[in-house]
């Protein structure tokens, strides 16, 4: 057995000093403390950060529904059954929270697109100015979507999840995931091309 | 060959990552984070898998034994309880105490409630006497017969009629039927049929009404089996007289039949 007091850093997780996620998990479920759920924690959160982030586009309470995610998880460990990786699982509390907080609370994309944020350093000045402009153009037709397709087109696009894994995470079928990206993608495709 | 629907694809993906390149959360310390998530857990109750491992031996036989002892004399004692209640006679009514109680209200409140439709003899110290109304029509041949007296309580629910209790005793004309009853003080109850004329039978008895309900007339009718000969009543008797009381939750019919 691992010793519980061993020092975990996110930089012990990421080198998988620690073990694989199933071991971690597997760790946790043998004798289920709050320190043997922190090294799933720090394997997880960034990723669960991202998605919360990127769906809520609210960075104010992005951390706090990210801590939510994770005490639920804790809570309702009894009720993963293995069925999807303990990612996916995670992700979709985090996803099922982001979305009901955006329904509960009526926000819609607050986050405002910063001159910090749009700035490319990578370019020209003018070809950067012009790259800045193209990227406030997306921010916004994002930030405008519906959030089930904006859900969608993040864990696809972005987190380069396949339709299987996106289906469970969204709790629905793959045709609705497939439906939801069309749609997303071409509601994109227009407002893009109308704002042109 | 890819789809050109494919390429528009891949190019608005590409866009979104590069937006999503740009649009990332603040910087945290993920460590401070899980620590902020760890206090507000507490360790599960059961401990995991491990500690379950242990509870397994904390179950001694000894309390299951016990356990088990437990049941069998619950149940042996259920059996011997069974056992001692004795059967009921055939010509038991079986009523609860609710049921009798239901029915000592109804028997009360309707004198108050349909003075002229029942039309009540009286009292004679501890005897009430019943008299039948206008609707009573005696057949010949019941004054020295036996008589089937059949009283049927319904109950009023959502405006339907129920048959809450059925109450079917024998008796014979002038003679005394001794009832089991329950009246404080009282050895026996009795109740007498008088049959005094083609248009009325007095049903007269030394005890509350509702016990006659409450009624045994096993002994009295000897081996006569009171819902057996009921039925045969119907089939081959004929009915004397019958006299409906109504009250709002209740109805009670009450019916003679020769024998």
């Amino acid at each position: 057995m691992r010793n519980e007091m061993m020092t975990i850093t996110p930089d012990s997780i990421a080198a998988g000093s620690l073990g694989t996620a199933d071991e971690l998990l597997e760790n946790f479920r043998r004798r289920r403390t709050p320190r043997r759920f922190e090294p799933l924690v720090l394997s997880h959160i960034d990723q669960v950060r991202r998605i919360i982030f990127r769906i809520t586009l609210c960075p104010d309470d992005t951390e706090d529904l990210v801590q939510e995610t994770f005490i639920r998880a804790y809570e309702k460990i009894d009720q993963f059954r293995g069925e999807s990786s303990f990612s996916t699982w995670l992700c979709r509390i985090g996803v099922n929270l982001a979305l009901s907080f955006l329904k509960k609370t009526g926000k819609r994309g607050t986050l405002p697109l910063t001159r910090e944020i749009a700035d490319r350093g990578d370019a020209s000045p003018g070809h950067k100015e012009e790259s800045g402009r193209e990227l406030e153009r997306i921010h916004a037709a994002i930030a405008q979507l519906p959030e089930k397709y904006r859900a969608a087109l993040v864990l696809s696009a972005v987190e380069e999840m396949d339709t299987e894994e996106i289906a469970n995470v969204l709790n629905c079928a793959n045709a609705t995931v497939y439906w939801r990206l069309h749609r997303a993608r071409k509601i994109l495709a227009q407002r893009l091309e109308v704002q042109r | 060959m890819n789809h050109p629907d494919d390429s528009m694809d891949n190019n608005m993906d590409n866009k979104i990552k590069d937006w999503a390149q740009h649009v990332k959360p603040a910087k945290r310390d993920n460590r401070e984070a899980a620590e902020n998530i760890l206090r507000h857990l507490r360790p599960h109750k059961d401990l995991g898998e491990e500690r379950k491992f242990s509870f397994t031996f904390t179950f001694h036989p000894r309390p299951v034994f016990a356990l088990a002892a437990l049941a069998v004399v619950l149940l042996a004692a259920g059996m011997f309880v069974l056992l001692r209640t004795p059967a009921p006679a055939p010509g038991d009514f079986l009523l609860g105490p609710n049921e009798l109680a239901e029915i000592r209200t109804v028997a009360g409140e309707l004198d108050r409630l349909f003075p002229e439709g029942i039309q009540w003899a009286g009292k004679r110290g501890d005897h009430i006497d019943i008299r039948a109304g206008q609707s009573f029509n005696v057949g010949g041949g019941a004054k020295t017969g036996r008589i089937l007296l059949s009283f049927h309580l319904l109950e009023k629910k959502n405006n339907r009629l129920i048959s809450a209790k059925r109450a079917d005793i024998i008796v014979w004309n002038e003679e005394p039927v001794e009832m089991n009853g329950e009246m404080p003080g009282k050895d026996k109850n009795v109740l007498w049929v008088h049959h005094t004329g083609d248009n009325h039978v007095f049903v007269s008895m030394d005890m509350a009404f509702p016990f006659l309900f409450d009624g045994n007339v096993g002994d009295r009718a000897g081996d006569l089996r009171v819902r057996d000969k009921f039925l045969l009543a119907l089939g081959t008797g004929q009915k004397i007289a019958e006299q409906r009381f109504r009250e709002k939750v209740y109805e009670v019919h009450q019916s003679a039949y020769r024998l």
